[in-house]
């Protein structure tokens, strides 16, 4: 399984501030880093079992099971890198639970039928795939419309990972002008995809209403 | 939303601001559920940059999880956006292979009415499509496409489909050679169109639907506004 997300963001666990708010209970704190990286986990997770709704709610345990235990939190490696090791976890568990189920359902069932029920279950869809392909088409768009000095501090951030500090110092100009940089080129990219995104609130409440 | 509070949530992003000014933008959030929603479109933003999770942006699990944990986060209000939204714009890639060939008929026909035959088959794709066909049709969006750039120096070059499935005029601009776009798309009627930025947007309700014209490309601010004016006063003389 390839851990291309682990990549390290500068020196310092980027979400730590976060973190530290959710173990003196800021539940708040928490939700932000689920919104944050629901999309990678269920990613991952959908790599084991190639089946979204089931990636679901392999995401949704592993952050449960990391909120429960965030307190054991340390912060010897980065927020993410812990949550990444509980999905794949909780992912493998799932696997070997399954398989489990399938040597029973072998044992018991002596016909030749051996379709897998699980096998069944739908993963992403064509028009997903389709959309977050026009999505990203528009995203790199829009980066590559923005003016050279948002674009480089932009990009030294989302592709080389280097903190504020560090892009004020290549770039020769101050913490505060990198921030805004790369406001502003967020901005102005979010603008461009704005009314291309599902409220977050109205998803998780279609997500409900299916089940 | 100011853009203090904005720029403070990208760099809450990055991880780049202290755990007092941490606690403060959790506060703002919690007043505000279009900032958490900023919050969830600047991670697009940044996923967008990585190719594989895009699939899964608009997967939301946060509520489940704070339902499981007992926790009430924000409380259920209605955000500007409409689902149907998300639901129009993916039928409108799938509708974009298809409708190019349109488009290319309309390069050399532009002040010509075009008839265009879909098959009725009751799908996304299908109503996409449609939508499409009938802007073209529409003589207020070819009347739109036509008078936008009336003062402008600017030379058409041709029309396009976009990945979204907008028709797209292309412009030079003959002395600088700075070419330039302007997008006509039909769009959802639900859509509320005051979460954009009207600077940058003109929004034209017919009796084909409702149009969205929106400009791109290197031309610079004057030019645009006056494209924008330009479409608005056209519309609404015609109108």
């Amino acid at each position: 399984m390839q851990e291309s997300h682990l990549k390290k963001v500068s020196n310092k666990d980027e979400d730590i501030a976060l973190v530290h708010r959710a173990q003196k209970g800021d539940y708040r704190a928490f939700d932000l880093l689920i919104l944050k990286y629901q999309a990678r986990v269920i990613t991952l997770a959908n790599k084991f079992v190639n089946d979204k709704q089931i990636a679901e709610d392999i995401a949704q345990e592993s952050f449960i099971k990391v909120y429960k235990s965030i307190g054991s939190f340390r912060g010897e490696s980065a927020f993410f890198t812990w949550l990444y090791r509980v999905a794949v976890n909780t992912a493998k568990n799932y696997l070997s639970s399954k398989k489990r189920k399938k040597e029973m359902l072998v044992s018991d069932i002596t016909d030749s039928d051996t379709t897998d029920p699980l096998s069944a279950l739908t993963t992403e869809s064509p028009e997903d795939i389709l959309a977050a392909n026009n999505l990203r088409e528009i995203i790199l768009k829009s980066f590559g419309d923005l003016p050279e000095e948002i674009r480089t501090a932009l990009s030294l951030r989302e592709f080389e990972g280097l903190s504020y500090q560090e892009i004020g110092k290549i770039l020769d100009c101050p913490v505060g002008t990198v921030r805004s940089r790369i406001f502003r080129g967020r901005e102005q990219i979010q603008e461009a995809i704005d009314h291309l995104l599902p409220s977050s609130i109205h998803a998780g409440n279609e997500r409900r209403k299916k089940e | 939303m100011n853009k203090a509070i904005k720029e403070r949530i990208s760099a809450l992003l990055d991880g780049e601001l202290s755990e007092f000014e941490t606690r403060r933008v959790i506060e703002e959030i919690k007043d505000d559920p279009h900032l958490k929603q900023y919050w969830s479109s600047l991670v697009a933003v940044r996923e967008g940059f990585k190719e594989e999770t895009l699939s899964f942006i608009k997967s939301d699990i946060s509520r489940d999880i704070a339902n499981e944990l007992g926790y009430k986060t924000y409380p259920e209000e209605k955000i500007s956006k409409d689902e149907s939204t998300w639901s129009i714009t993916k039928s409108s890639y799938v509708a974009a292979s298809g409708i190019i060939a349109v488009i290319v008929v309309l390069t050399f026909n532009m002040q010509n009415t075009i008839s265009v035959d879909m098959v009725a088959e009751d799908s996304f794709s299908t109503q996409a499509s449609q939508r499409i066909a009938q802007a073209i049709e529409s003589p207020e969006a070819i009347n739109l496409l036509n008078t936008a750039v009336q003062g402008i120096e600017a030379k058409l070059e041709g029309l396009d489909s976009s990945s979204l499935g907008m028709i797209q005029a292309n412009y030079v601009v003959p002395s600088s050679g700075h070419k330039f776009k302007v997008n006509l798309s039909p769009i959802s009627s639900s859509y509320d169109i005051s979460t954009n930025q009207p600077s940058k947007l003109v929004y034209l309700r017919t009796n084909k639907g409702l149009f969205l014209l929106s400009i791109s490309g290197n031309i610079d601010s004057k030019q645009k506004a006056k494209i924008l004016r330009n479409a608005a006063v056209s519309f609404n003389t015609n109108k």
